[in-house]
């Protein structure tokens, strides 16, 4: 065989058996997080502060004293959440001609605080974290 | 382009960003290797290597696909370790002073090389040659490119790489030369 088809042959050879050098143990993590890219984090899954079963609780409350204080009169037996509701003074909405108690007043003021409390707090939490 | 490779440039492009951690796990090693080839210096290598990936993420968009991926994934990796080279100002061998004599006179470095592995002789050999030298070469013997692949990817022309082959492999075996035992050569001469 020729010189330079053996040079070729041992060339080759050594550059196969010499195989690749290695990266780091880390190399992919690092380019993955520069890339601003997680390879094994999942999305963050945002769950609220106030369940759905809770909240479903609370609003058949509200319902049911809107309902009780709508249907029951001052005069029933069955007053106790009349008085509850009615007991205080009334609230007049203007334009509507309504008017509505303390108590459900102070009901929807609490629910709208809840609700606020709950997106504040998921926004601190996941987003600007 | 290999199926495997355009599966997952789609599924990157498609918002499955993290399928890209496939395609550097597939390519890492011969990257990094491709970069020390030019850097000659591990960290520097490392720093190449992550640089190319980085490099390939933004512009895959703009990947058509009418080379294939890992060829254009070489180029990259080419110019980046060049550039780095130059940041750096690092004084790479060059090995100019060795000369191309009559490889006539290689014969007993050829029948030790063929007979006898030098793993530490060979590795140290490699890393003497020039940059560009080194890069070539493995991209011809160890990944088995064409010429013509080879030229697309450092932007030279065919019939340049050609001659770069040629001569870096004589150059290759001259430096094996030095760098085997003299006492194995001796032998083998005084047959």
């Amino acid at each position: 065989m020729k010189i330079d088809k053996r040079i070729d042959k041992i060339a080759r050879d050594t550059f196969k058996n010499n195989g690749l050098e290695k990266t780091s143990h880390n190399f992919t993590d690092s380019i993955m997080s520069k890339l601003s890219i997680s390879e094994s984090k999942e999305l963050s899954k945002i769950e609220p502060i106030i369940s759905h079963k809770a909240w479903v609780f609370i609003s058949l409350s509200i319902l049911s004293i809107i309902l009780l204080t709508t249907y029951f009169t001052p005069n029933s037996d069955l007053n106790y959440f009349v008085i509850f509701t009615k007991s205080t003074s009334l609230w007049t909405i203007p334009h509507y001609n309504l008017q509505i108690s303390d108590t459900i007043f102070y009901s929807i003021i609490t629910i709208g605080f809840l609700f606020m409390v709950q997106l504040i707090t998921i926004h601190n939490k996941y987003i600007k974290a | 382009m290999s199926k495997n490779d355009q599966y997952y440039i789609s599924k990157i492009l498609d918002g499955d960003e993290n399928k890209y951690s496939t395609l550097i796990n597939k390519y890492k090693d011969l990257i990094f290797t491709l970069c020390y080839r030019i850097t000659k210096d591990k960290e520097n290598a490392e720093e190449a290597a992550q640089d190319t990936f980085i490099k390939a993420f933004k512009s895959l968009a703009s990947f058509k696909g009418d080379s294939k991926f890992s060829s254009w994934l070489y180029r990259i990796a080419y110019n980046t370790s060049l550039d780095m080279v130059k940041k750096n100002k690092r004084q790479i061998l060059q090995n100019n002073n060795i000369e191309i004599n009559d490889i006539e006179d290689m014969d007993s470095t050829v029948d030790i090389l063929e007979k006898t592995e030098f793993t530490e002789q060979i590795k140290n050999s490699i890393k003497k040659l020039n940059n560009e030298e080194a890069f070539i070469l493995t991209l011809y013997y160890y990944e088995e490119l064409s010429i013509k692949e080879i030229a697309e990817i450092t932007n030279l022309k065919a019939n340049n790489i050609k001659v770069k082959i040629h001569r870096s492999r004589q150059k290759l075996m001259l430096i094996l030369k030095k760098e085997l035992p003299k006492e194995i050569i001796e032998r083998y001469e005084n047959r």
